[in-house]
């Protein structure tokens, strides 16, 4: 992949992913970056990182602000 | 309970009552009382007994100890310290001795003594502590204090500090605790931290007579420093994994990461996956590594945390960090 900037209005709508979901307990990170649930392409989505394997306990919006919102499974130590 | 067959490792578990357990357990707290600080004991437990390398299914109260007595020793132990000797008699219960010599291991012996060991001149991806936590976490680089000029080491806040309650100007060890090093291998105190930002980092100022460059141990030199971008190709150097490489997938992050039992957000973090050669990104022991960007040697990312399988790896974006901690890159010349 070739580096990429971020899409203007990206930030903003991470802003509010954040507002939103940061501090459920289940929800480790929220970044901006490529959509690792589609490897190979360079989509570039909001992601929330989350430990638990059943996103769906999560309840997130499928996009903010016309950026899509993908979820990533991960548990960092 | 005393049965004569032996079961093989693989076998199922003999299955022992409630009541069976509350009195082995009974018995061995009265073994404890008797024999614990014993400098020949090391380990009293609950167990199966162990006969010629094969484990039986009988309870047994066991003691474990460095050296058991044994023909002429044991009769001259029993006639001379009758206390020492733990017997069926005493515990009221079967009683095993085992022969062990357990030790913490304080080293992986697969690492590099190249990381682990006592490096000088100092440099980035060697291991490194606090003269209080048992751990080892990884020496990122050699920074300058943007003030007055004095040479620091960089690190995480976790490595680095590790709790609110660090006293002011704690010592720095290399190698880290985890690796054999103590206060006689001081090299720094700490100066500063960041953690109360978002960002956690930390410098000390250096204390040792050891030399200290900027170089990332089996990469060279940094060059400077510049923000991770996404698609971005990138490499560290860590006490832990050594050399590994990644590709970055997402930026402008914050996470919170549990230190001490309290989740701490983390702002300014970027996230690594694996390249298209795979590998291992990171491991324990690699917090405080140097992300490097290596087409141009710039540092791009402090290392902080991790995931395995998938393997992620967590970075501060470097620049973040040297202006929060009031910091530069020492010039490699």
């Amino acid at each position: 992949m070739s580096r990429e900037n971020i899409p203007e209005g990206a930030l903003r709508a991470r802003d509010k992913l954040i507002a939103q979901f940061f501090n459920h307990p289940d929800v480790e990170m929220i970044d901006v970056g490529y959509n690792l649930n589609s490897p190979g392409t360079s989509q570039i989505v909001l992601r929330v990182h989350t430990r638990l394997t059943d996103h769906s306990k999560l309840r997130l919006p499928s996009a903010v602000d016309g950026f899509p919102v993908a979820v990533i499974t991960a548990d960092y130590r | 309970m005393k049965k004569t067959e032996s079961i093989s490792v693989t076998s199922p578990v003999a299955f022992f009552s409630a009541a069976e357990m509350r009195e082995a357990v009974r018995a061995r707290n009265r073994a404890m009382a008797f024999h614990f600080y014993d400098p020949n004991v090391k380990l009293i437990d609950v167990g199966f007994r162990l006969k010629d390398g094969d484990i039986t299914d009988e309870l047994t109260v066991r003691a474990h100890v460095f050296k058991k007595p044994r023909g002429e020793a044991f009769e001259s132990l029993s006639r001379s310290a009758p206390q020492r000797v733990i017997s069926e008699t005493r515990i009221g219960f079967p009683v095993d001795i085992v022969e062990s010599n357990y030790r913490q291991e304080f080293t992986n012996p697969t690492l590099s003594l190249s990381r682990i060991g006592v490096i000088n001149p100092l440099c980035g991806g060697v291991s490194i502590s606090n003269e209080r936590d048992y751990n080892s976490g990884t020496l990122g680089g050699i920074v300058e204090d943007a003030d007055t000029g004095n040479l620091m080491i960089l690190s995480n806040w976790h490595v680095l500090v590790g709790s609110a309650y660090a006293p002011k100007q704690m010592r720095i060890v290399q190698p880290g605790r985890l690796d054999g090093g103590s206060i006689l291998n001081a090299v720094a105190v700490l100066n500063r931290h960041v953690i109360d930002q978002g960002i956690d980092a930390a410098v000390a100022d250096l204390t040792t007579e050891r030399k200290a460059i900027n170089k990332q141990l089996d990469l060279g030199p940094v060059l400077g420093s510049d923000a991770p971008s996404l698609g971005l190709n990138v490499t560290k150097s860590g006490r832990t994994t050594s050399v590994t490489s990644g590709v970055v997938t997402g930026v402008e992050g914050i996470t919170k990461i549990m230190y001490g039992g309290f989740p701490i957000p983390v702002k300014y973090v970027a996230h690594i996956a694996q390249g298209p050669s795979g590998g291992e990104v990171s491991a324990g022991g690699d917090s405080g590594s140097w992300w490097v960007d290596p087409d141009t040697n710039f540092a791009v990312g402090l290392h902080f945390a991790g995931n395995d399988d998938p393997e992620y790896a967590l970075m501060i974006s470097m620049p973040k960090v040297l202006e929060a901690l009031n910091v530069r890159i020492v010039d490699p010349r």
